[in-house]
């Protein structure tokens, strides 16, 4: 990948990692609304929230943000097997992503469920703090692997090293 | 340029310390997630 198109890439990549951080956290504080508030108009209005939020922001931003930084892994020496912190933050990433896509139908769900809902139904409905709280921590984790890329080849990586080495 | 010496010199600490951490995480929500630990009408 050419200098000029890797930086507008990884920039792009950047952004878009930024924002779905930023998107869960906004998901985390509506859950944790949701979970605390015995005002029935605003547990409503929460749950209606964490579903737009999960499906307009969360999932184009997760789904983005997984084929940019592939695309980056494969445009650069970096590669996708090669290094142990970018396999890792291939899998955790992939791994976030899946989760997300199973958990968002069930979003919907309590979101449906709360818009008819009566205020005694809506004190039972509850939060959501596992998803999103566990999301984060995944999120940031590969943040840290991203800025710190602690060094190590995996197997595939060493072998394809001694190729280029001896060829 | 020769070939370099040796073989593959191992998984680094780091990689199996996180990976330690990663199962437990995982285990934790998943144990977490059937046990209604999450939303409660999931």
């Amino acid at each position: 990948m050419a200098p000029g198109l890797r930086k507008f890439v990884l920039t792009v990549h950047l952004a878009l990692s930024v924002g779905w951080i930023g998107a869960v956290v906004a998901y985390l504080v509506l859950g944790v609304t949701a979970a605390t508030s015995t005002d029935a108009p605003t547990v409503r209005a929460a749950w209606i929230a964490m579903e737009l939020t999960g499906w307009s922001a969360i999932v184009p931003l997760a789904l983005a943000s997984l084929l940019t930084g592939i695309v980056m892994s494969l445009g650069t020496p970096w590669g996708l097997f090669r290094h142990w912190w970018v396999l890792i933050t291939l899998v955790l990433t992939a791994f976030a992503t899946g989760v997300l896509l199973l958990h968002m139908p069930s979003v919907s769900a309590v979101a449906n469920m709360a818009r008819e809902a009566d205020a005694a139904a809506l004190s039972r409905l509850g939060g959501d703090l596992l998803h999103p709280g566990v999301g984060l921590v995944v999120l940031l984790l590969i943040t840290t692997l991203n800025v710190y890329k602690p060094p190590g080849l995996t197997p595939y990586g060493w072998r394809k090293e001694r190729q280029q080495r001896s060829g | 340029l020769a070939e370099p010496p040796g073989d593959y010199p191992g998984t680094p600490r780091w990689v199996k310390v996180l990976g330690a951490i990663v199962i437990v995480l995982v285990l934790a929500f998943v144990i977490a997630h059937l046990t209604g630990g999450g939303m409660r009408h999931h």
